[in-house]
């Protein structure tokens, strides 16, 4: 007999049940405890329909996959008659919730979510599991940035559907793909290739390539449709990006990425080297994990330690010493020059500043200053000599706009850092939502709650009422040796 | 003209939520009395209840609107004419509007619509109206062809080339249609028209049917019960039976319609005049911009 599951149940002798968090399309899902290390879990409880087929897969689910990106099964199968699934709890938002509240999100930051779900799907196919099911609803952003896909090899498909021919599983269907259309036992590796390419059109464009009214049109539309190209709806969009996306959305599947992996390399911005992260390199800056710790994008020459004194560059295939300031080497044409930190252009050894961009090259012994336009330092010139500095309203503050500097900024309102040649700033007061007059604005934009920004020599800086122009300058009067 | 219909649960339904309604009917008198017939097949879809709600309400929308249409030109001296392919159009877009703002006024009827083939016939000719997956096929000579076109996705599919008949009879997603009466605001209405020839057989179903029975086993069963002189009625029994011993996993719905000699008039009309004021000559009818297939003109 079955007893019906309440609160304050004990599931395996381990997970106390706490409370219902809601009611998904299998059964009731529940907030829970594991009493062993008192993590919080979410606990599924499947109703008999899905029972029959979740047993089905049980021997995919055996597998127990383990990756970041997927998320953690902790125990399952029957107690008490009932079925259920306790996985770990995620503090987050799904990307359905997210493209409701949002319409659409940036390209960096829709590219990160597709790599990470790629990177999971990717393991996943290695233990040969098709999640066949990729959508929105699916893939949940933590608070901390992290991105997970939940209901893995949970989602199956119904053999009989519960289909009425209004279309009431109409959700579902905008992911699918033509193969699943036509033949629901037709689903691969590339099916899930196809949902990820629809999610990654809605993420950036706001609309969903296949839509109608109903479902035989919907399924049609799959089959036959050619959507809009991304950049048709929105311009600003890369063309890179664009071509990956329809590449995924090809509609035979042998037309599309052939593996997650190829996908992986085929998304712009993919890492040189593995292990390196890409940075933020826009203004509005939306990096999703920057980490001061983490090494920048390795220059072709091998990064010496910081020289105190530079009279010659090593060519690192002959040995010759070359003279600094050059970009090959003279006795066997090795090229010599490392790559500008923030434009990825060609940099000459020893050269202080990118010949592009301006910015300064790491060897660079460089100093940044904040110049006082208008406002609470007008005037002044402040210098950022410490690795880490506050600035705000209350008098604690490295730079503090107290007694009538500024009133405007918030008391603590900016935290600026110094990170081997490099100054970031990052608005710190974001308990306001979006933007305000009192946020902190780099060249216009509001960078509150968008961690840490990049800044170059000639950026407009602005806190409350004040203005700043950075600047980066050689430190002390350097000149070329010959 | 000679009809006959029948409707059937079918072997696995709890309801029925086909509807239908065969009528003849004529307007003016003497030798300005022109019959029509009307004949409207619905197929109901939707939760509970609602797809019985859908199709009443198809079917009693089309026959208000038509005879509403031809009553109003009857009295109205001033319209002498009729374009009956439009008269057809016209009812089934009306029927689709009641319907959906019944399914948005009402939670419980969320999503229901309704299949509909409508034929309406004068003067030896024949004008079907259609939305969705029910058919209209035509029997002459022994030979049966589908008039209507299915508005489903695997009819798409098999228009496309990617599917057979054969395959798309038993596709899995053979129930799903792509246009429905009461899904949306405004329904793409497709029509047709047949010129009738005595001997000539209209048969309208629910995909219920045509489903369950293949176009080969209808032609066999209703050109052997034609030559045996079987009557309508036992001919729609005949059919239902067939569908329902290949498994009746759907309402099943008929109707026949039977082409006599004396239907077809021996000097075809081109216009409807309704007072003599208003008879219009053939050359005054043919300057206006109007489809001349759908016009009965009255002898002089």
């Amino acid at each position: 007999m079955r007893r019906k599951t309440s609160v304050g149940d004990t599931i395996f002798g381990r997970f106390r049940i706490q409370s219902l968090i809601g009611e998904g399309g299998q059964g009731f899902v529940w907030r829970g405890a594991d009493q062993v290390d008192s993590t919080p879990v979410a606990i599924k409880e499947l109703t008999s329909e899905s029972v029959e087929l979740r047993k089905r897969f049980e021997r995919e689910m055996e597998l127990k996959l383990d990756h970041p990106n997927i998320i953690q099964v902790r125990q399952y199968g029957e107690d008490g008659g009932n079925y259920y699934f306790v996985m770990e709890f995620l503090d987050g938002e799904n990307l359905a919730t997210i493209l409701e509240k949002k319409g659409r999100i940036s390209e960096a930051e829709a590219t990160r979510i597709v790599r990470a779900v790629a990177d999971g799907l990717s393991a996943a196919h290695s233990s040969n599991i098709i999640h066949r099911d990729i959508k929105p609803e699916n893939i949940m952003v933590l608070t901390d940035g992290r991105v997970k896909i939940t209901d893995f090899g949970i989602a199956c498909f119904l053999d009989k559907e519960r289909v009425t021919r209004m279309g009431a599983t109409m959700g579902t269907a905008h992911y699918m793909s033509p193969e699943q259309v036509e033949d629901v036992s037709r689903v691969d590796r590339s099916s899930d290739v196809f949902s990820l390419g629809v999610v990654f059109y809605e993420l950036l464009t706001g609309k969903k390539p296949f839509d109608a009214d109903m479902l035989g049109e919907l399924y049609v539309s799959i089959i036959t449709k050619e959507p809009a190209r991304p950049r048709e709806i929105i311009p600003a969009l890369s063309p890179q990006i664009e071509t990956v996306v329809v590449k995924m959305l090809a509609k035979r599947p042998e037309d599309r990425f052939p593996s997650m992996e190829e996908l992986l390399s085929g998304l712009p911005g993919a890492p040189q080297s593995p292990g390196a992260r890409t940075r933020a390199l826009q203004v509005d800056g939306i990096t999703g994990a920057f980490d001061p710790g983490s090494a920048p994008p390795a220059p072709v020459a091998p990064a010496a330690p910081r020289p105190k004194e530079r009279t010659g560059v090593p060519c690192p295939a002959c040995k010759t010493v070359n003279r600094l300031g050059s970009s090959f080497c003279a006795k066997c044409g090795f090229d010599l020059r490392g790559k500008c930190l923030n434009c990825q252009s060609p940099m000459a050894t020893g050269a202080n500043f990118c010949p592009r961009c301006g910015h300064p090259s790491v060897e660079c012994q460089s100093q940044g200053y904040f110049v006082g336009l208008k406002g609470g330092f007008s005037g002044e010139r402040l210098s950022v000599d410490k690795d880490f500095l506050t600035m705000g309203r209350h008098s604690s503050n490295d730079v503090s706009f107290a007694d009538g500097k500024d009133d405007y900024v918030s008391r603590f309102q900016a935290r600026v850092y110094r990170d081997r040649g490099c100054v970031w700033i990052e608005g710190w007061d974001w308990v306001k939502n979006g933007v305000t007059t009192n946020g902190t604005f780099v060249n216009g934009r509001n960078v509150d709650g968008k961690g840490k920004v990049m800044l170059r020599h000639g950026d407009r800086i602005r806190l409350g009422d004040s203005f700043f122009r950075f600047e980066m300058v050689e430190a002390g009067s350097r000149k070329s040796d010959s | 003209m000679r009809f006959a219909n029948l409707t059937d649960v079918g072997r696995e339904r709890e309801h029925n939520e086909d509807n239908l309604l065969s009528t003849f009917f004529s307007f003016g008198h003497g030798s300005r009395r022109i019959g029509f017939g009307l004949h409207v097949v619905a197929d109901g879809m939707g939760g509970a209840a609602a797809g019985e709600v859908a199709s009443s309400i198809t079917v009693e929308t089309i026959i208000r609107n038509v005879f509403e249409n031809l009553l109003r030109t009857h009295m109205d001296s001033n319209q002498g004419y009729l374009n009956l392919g439009k008269v057809v159009r016209a009812a089934l877009e009306e029927a689709n509007q009641m319907v959906w703002k019944l399914a948005r006024e009402n939670t419980q009827y969320l999503g229901m619509g309704a299949t509909c083939t409508t034929i309406l016939t004068c003067q030896g000719r024949a004008f079907i109206g259609q939305v969705g997956d029910s058919r209209a096929y035509m029997l002459r000579g022994g030979e049966l062809r589908q008039i209507t076109r299915d508005h489903s996705f695997v009819g798409e599919m098999v228009r496309d080339g990617r599917l057979t008949e054969e395959q798309a009879r038993v596709h899995p997603r053979k129930n799903i249609i792509t246009r429905a009466i009461g899904s949306r605001y405004a329904v793409q209405v497709d029509v047709f028209f047949e010129e009738l020839r005595p001997g000539d057989m209209l048969l309208a179903c629910s995909d219920g049917l045509s489903g369950m029975v293949t176009d080969p086993e209808m032609r066999t069963l209703l050109s052997q019960g034609i030559g045996k002189r079987r009557e309508l009625s036992r001919l729609c029994e005949d059919l239902v039976q067939k569908a329902n011993s290949a498994g009746g996993t759907d309402n099943i719905t008929v109707t026949l319609v039977w082409v006599d000699q004396e239907d077809i008039p021996a000097r075809p009309l081109d216009q409807i005049a309704f007072s003599p004021d208003s008879v219009l000559t053939w050359d005054e009818a043919s300057r206006l911009d109007l489809e001349d297939w759908s016009f009965i003109r009255v002898e002089a």
